[in-house]
Parts: C-alpha cells; structure tokens; sequence
C-alpha cells in the first residue's frame, strides 16, 4: 500500500480532484498536497520500492537516496510557495496543472529507471507547456506550440537513447553513464538531457516560453523543467569532462544576452541559463565537492529565482508592465516587493550572508580545486554579470531611474505572503548553510565563510557596481528583441510554410494533373479501343512538332479521330481514380509479399 | 535651499561611497596578500585585490562585449518574428 504514497501520484490525484472541488477546498488542497509530497520526500527512508517486471526489464518507479530527497524536497517546497503565490487565481486551471507539474518533476527525481524517467519527463513536458498556453499573454499560443514541439524533439531523443540502451545492455536502471558515453546511446540520453536544462544551443526555448506564461505559472516554470534536468545530470553524467566548459560557456551566455533584454522577466529567464551553467559545469567537474555544490545550487536557485520572478510578476500583476523601458520610479508604489526583489536579487548575486554565497561557491571552488583555470575565470565573471543585471540595472530600471508616471501599488497578501516565504528560505540557507549541507548527496565539510572569500565577494561585487554606475547610461533599456538559436526553427518553419505554399503547391497542382486526369484518362481510352488510341495519340505527337504548313491539315484529321471515338471520352471522376489507387496499392502489396516471400 | 542641500548629500554620498570601495580593496589586499588567510588556486589570484580589479574588468567587458556583439547581430525590431 505504501506504493500509493509515491508523491508523483499523490499530486496527480491531488490535481484531479482540485478542479472538482468547491473553490475554498481546491486552493486549501493545492497548497496541502505538495505539503504532504514535502513530508513524504523528507520521512521516506532510503531505497527503492514499487519495483516491477515490464516486458522483462525491471522498473522502479520510487527509490530514494540523499540525492533524490534534496531535490524532492526542494521541489515539493517551491510547490507549496508557488500555490500559495497564486491562491488569489480564480480559475483552478492553472492551480491544477501546476500540481500535474510538480508531480512530473517529483517522478523524474524518484525514478530508478530510464522508463519512468521518460514518463514523468514527457508529463511535465505537456504540464508546463499546458502553463505557457493559459500565459493569456501575446503570442503565448505559438509560444506555447513552440515548446511542446522542442520537448517533444527532446524526449524522442531521450526515448531512442533509452531503447537502444536497453537494447544494448538489456537494463534500464538509472545510474551514471559516464563511462559509456562512447556509446550513441548514452549521447542521446545527454542530449535530451541537456535540451531542457537548457543548454546552449539547444536552450531557446527557455526565454521563448516562460515571459509568455502567465504570473502564476512561470513561478513554476522557473523551478522543475532546468532543474530535474540538473537533478537527471547529476545521476546520469557525473564526471562528463563536455559539461565543464558547456556549462561554463553558458554560464556567460545568459549574461550577454541579459545586457541586451528590455523584458523584465526574459532578463531573469536568460539568468536562470546563466545559473544553471554552474550548476553544469559542477556535474562536469564531478568531484564530490562540485556534485554537491552543484545540488546545494540547484536548491538555493529554485528559492531565489522563483523569487524574482515573483518580483518581476508582482510587477507585471499590478502595473500590466514588463518592460523596462515602460518602468522606472515603483518604489514608491510597492515598497514592499521592492524590499523581497532584492533579497532575491541578493541571494542570486552572492552576496555574503545570502543563499547564493554558500551554494554558488561551492561549485567556484570546486573549479579552482580541480585547477580549471578558465572555467574559474568565467564562472567569476559570470557572477559579475548576475550581479550587474538582476542585482543592478533591473532593480534600478525597475523601482528607480526616473518617474514613469506609473504607480503600481502592492500585490495581494497571498503574493507577498509567498515572496515572504521565499526570501526567509533565502536568508536562513544564507546564515545557516549547515541544515542544506547536512542533506547534500556527499559528506560536506565546505566553510563558505572565511575571511579571505568574504571580503574578495564584497570586492568583487562593490568593484562591479563601480562599473554599473560608471556605465550607467550605456545600460538604459531599448526596446529591441535578440536573435537566439531558436532563429533556425523560428524563420525555418516560416520559410518552410512560404515554399509549401508556393513551389511545392505548384508542383503538386502539375503532379495531380497529370497523374489523377491525363493518366487515367490515356489508360481508359487505351482499353476502351487500343487501335483507335494509337491512333489519336500519334496524331497527337505529330501535331506536336508540326511544321506551321500541316498544322491545320493535321489539326483537321485529329478533330475528325476523336469525333469517331467510339464510346465517351474519359471524365476525371473521384471514384474512380480512388478505386485506381487501391488496385495499384493491392498491386503493390502483392508485389512486395512475393519478393520478400 | 531644498537644491543645494540635495546637491550637497549628494556629494557627501558619492565621497563616502569612494571612501568605501578603497576601503573594501584595502581590506582584500591586507587579508589576501599579506595576511595569506586564504589559499589562492592560481598564480593570477596572488596579484594585490584581484577580485575587486577582476569585478570592474567583468563588468565593464560584459557590458561592452555584449553590446558589441548586439550590434552585431543578435538585436532586431521588437517585432521581428511577427
């Protein structure tokens, strides 16, 4: 019985039963149950259970270990913030498919084998696709499309590497496959892996879909999708030396393209990339302080972005803005927000006694241990750059920089209840690091507080906002949009529809033509009255390089064979070349079974 | 009188706020170089208030570099795609 506690299946019940119940009773259940996947993700003692014999391969849907709990964990929380974030949504539409979500990323983290993790990866697939068209934003429908299209890619990629794996090694248990990556197996199970972590240049979709979600949903959408990616590298990958620079490069990437976003919450999608690059590049790295650092960074990320993305919503919620060069001057309209934003936007930029400091070094140190030099060199940049974007210039453009003339006032009290909530958990994993390290997947015995990595943070940061002020003007937003790698399928598929319509139409106009009407109409002419036929039709290919003397003489004898047809002239009619079509198919099938036969 | 007292603060601010950062370098050089309470990874990080110099280089190369390449190629019109 204790099978049915799996969380993944209690959220999922949980998600059905909320659109059913009175409106009081489903807000009240959407913020218990991912309480109770909370309570179950941190009571269940270790190992793997619910085990079961599919075609002669083993699953098992639930195993728990240290690394499987702490992510659970962590999800199960942003769940419950996430729900208390959106309580005041009188629709239960998205309360309900953001249940469905959770659940899917608590499946992938508790799934012992590749086949479950397949399942939950597509159902959370579909869930956060299903929150980018309810985003009821502009172009959230084709935004929408767009991401269920890329995550579909990603799990057939994820799905072939699983069946020639097991085809290969004839299990399916999720273990590191790092030393088989060789194999053309193990690279599809990477690649898909790394499609939804977000990985340049298979990322995109990232900062396509989530500023079109709605306020409540890319709360979500911030934590599951990157982050049980991370969670699957972690387990799948550790070690992989690719994933050291990929994720180093991409740590830089989200920043570059952070300077030039005017979209509040695209700027802060393009730094969930940027965040998850460390966390990458610790599961490349793979000694036990990087895959902790990289766990205990995925945790504190999940808290810290969902808050400023419930910062920037808070924003969008009340003033209809999220573009920064429509901003500037709300702190006077919402304090409040302001104040949690830039706990957040502390946590995110390191700042000491904030929860990125202890989890984001981690993965810095790991770096330098392993004496990477230009990993560390571009990881501390990139840090820089968090800084410089979500701690500096979108707070400033944001609250400060000059009066818009639009107020803005504060969210209602569920907001600011969860945004309270995120950004205690930012400062208590902040100032006391040890209840996180105490859960991480390896023994930790890293001080993130020494005064040497105090005070270089501290430098490094003031240093950087030395270089904010100086620059300052060369900042200020533009509306503009950037090329991103989804340019291909973005103006491909347009470009593909364009050569549909027009040369590949035309073409198949000629083919009908000939193939549908000349063609049977020649062959019913043909068996009618063959001497006949023979006849027309040489006439017909002598008129055709007629000379312009005997044109009209050969014209003349043409009209005079076809009025002497005997028996109608053939009339294109849809029965009868469908009836033409299955003769030819049976025809074909027949041919085929005698030569393979 | 409400102008120069604002202009006055102002400036009272931007000093202390200079007064601040040499402060915070000097605190990195002592307690990194001479004081050697931390352990440099790399032969780089042994240069006097490497963090602070290397925080203003990041900052000032990712706002050039990105605007550059923006140029470049990666901005368009808003409405590009539509």
């Amino acid at each position: 019985m204790t099978e049915l506690l799996h969380p993944a299946l209690l959220l999922v019940a949980a998600a059905a039963a909320v659109p059913l119940l009175p409106s009081r009773a489903g807000r009240a259940l959407s913020v218990a149950a991912p309480l109770a996947a909370l309570a179950v993700c941190l009571s269940a003692p270790h190992g793997s259970w619910a085990g079961m014999d599919f075609f002669g391969l083993r699953l098992s849907p639930w195993r728990a270990d240290a690394l499987s709990s702490i992510f659970g964990a962590v999800f199960s929380l942003m769940g419950v913030l996430g729900a208390v974030y959106s309580l005041h949504e009188k629709r239960s539409f998205q309360r309900s498919v953001g249940l469905v979500y959770l659940g899917g990323a608590l499946g992938i983290t508790l799934a012992g084998d590749l086949l479950t993790l397949f399942v939950f990866w597509e159902l959370s697939a579909l869930a956060a696709a299903a929150l980018v068209f309810a985003g009821g934003r502009p172009g959230s429908g084709a935004a929408g499309m767009r991401y269920l299209m890329v995550h579909m890619f990603g799990g057939v990629l994820l799905l072939s590497g699983i069946l020639l794996r097991a085809a290969g090694t004839g299990s399916l248990e999720f273990t590191s496959m790092t030393a088989e990556l060789s194999s053309p197996a193990s690279w599809l199970i990477l690649g898909g892996f790394l499609l939804n972590a977000a990985v340049p240049p298979l990322g995109a979709w990232l900062p396509d879909a989530y500023p079109r979600a709605s306020v409540t949903g890319a709360v979500l959408m911030t934590a599951y999708t990157t982050k049980s990616a991370v969670y699957a590298l972690i387990r799948g990958f550790p070690g992989a030396e690719i994933l050291v620079w990929l994720g180093a490069l991409m740590a830089v990437y989200g920043v570059v393209y952070a300077v030039l976003e005017n979209d509040a919450r695209r700027l802060l999608a393009y730094h969930i990339i940027s965040q998850v690059g460390y966390m990458v590049c610790g599961v490349g790295i793979g000694t036990q302080l990087a895959l902790n650092g990289a766990a205990a960074h995925a945790s504190a990320h999940i808290i810290y972005k969902a808050l400023l993305f419930m910062g920037a919503g808070a924003v969008l919620h009340t003033t209809g803005k999220t573009r920064l060069s429509d901003m500037g001057g709300l702190w006077r309209g919402m304090p409040v927000t302001m104040g949690l934003y830039m706990i957040g936007a502390m946590s995110i930029s390191a700042f000491p006694l904030f929860s990125g400091f202890v989890s984001k070094s981690m993965v810095v140190s790991a770096a330098g241990e392993s004496l990477l030099s230009g990993p560390y060199l571009l990881l501390t940049l990139a840090s820089a750059g968090t800084f410089l974007h979500t701690g500096l210039k979108l707070p400033y453009y944001m609250f400060f920089w000059r009066d818009s003339g639009t107020r803005g006032h504060e969210p209602p009290r569920n907001m600011l209840a969860a945004m309270g909530l995120a950004a205690l958990a930012c400062v208590l994993i902040g100032l006391f690091p040890g209840a996180l390290y105490a859960r991480l997947p390896f023994p930790c015995s890293y001080e993130p507080y020494t005064a040497a990595h105090v005070v270089s943070a501290v430098g490094m940061l003031s240093f950087t906002a030395l270089g904010f002020f100086m620059f300052l003007r060369h900042l200020d937003p533009v509306p503009s949009m950037s090329l991103d790698t989804d340019w291909p399928y973005r103006s491909g598929a347009s470009a593909f529809m364009r050569f549909l319509h027009g040369p590949l139409g035309r073409f198949a106009d000629l083919l009908r033509g000939a193939v549908l009407e000349k063609l049977p109409a020649g062959l019913s002419m043909a068996s009618e009255n063959p001497r006949a036929f023979l006849r027309i039709t040489a006439l017909e290919a002598r008129l055709y390089f007629s000379t312009p003397e005997n044109e009209a003489v050969l014209q003349e004898r043409l009209d005079a064979a076809l009025e002497a047809y005997p028996g109608e002239v053939y009339r294109y009619r849809p029965v009868g070349s469908t009836v033409m079509w299955i003769i030819l198919f049976l025809l074909g099938y027949l041919a085929l079974y005698y030569l393979a036969g | 009188m409400k102008e120069r007292m604002k202009k006055v603060l102002a400036g009272r601010l931007r000093a202390s706020l200079r007064a601040s950062l040499l402060f915070i370098i000097l605190a990195e050089v002592m307690i990194v170089h001479y004081l050697h309470l931390g352990h440099p990874y790399f032969w780089f990080e042994n240069f006097p208030g490497f963090a602070s110099l290397y925080g203003f280089f990041s900052c000032v190369v990712i706002i050039f570099a990105s605007k550059w390449l923006g140029k470049l190629f990666i901005s368009r019109r808003e409405d590009y795609y539509d």
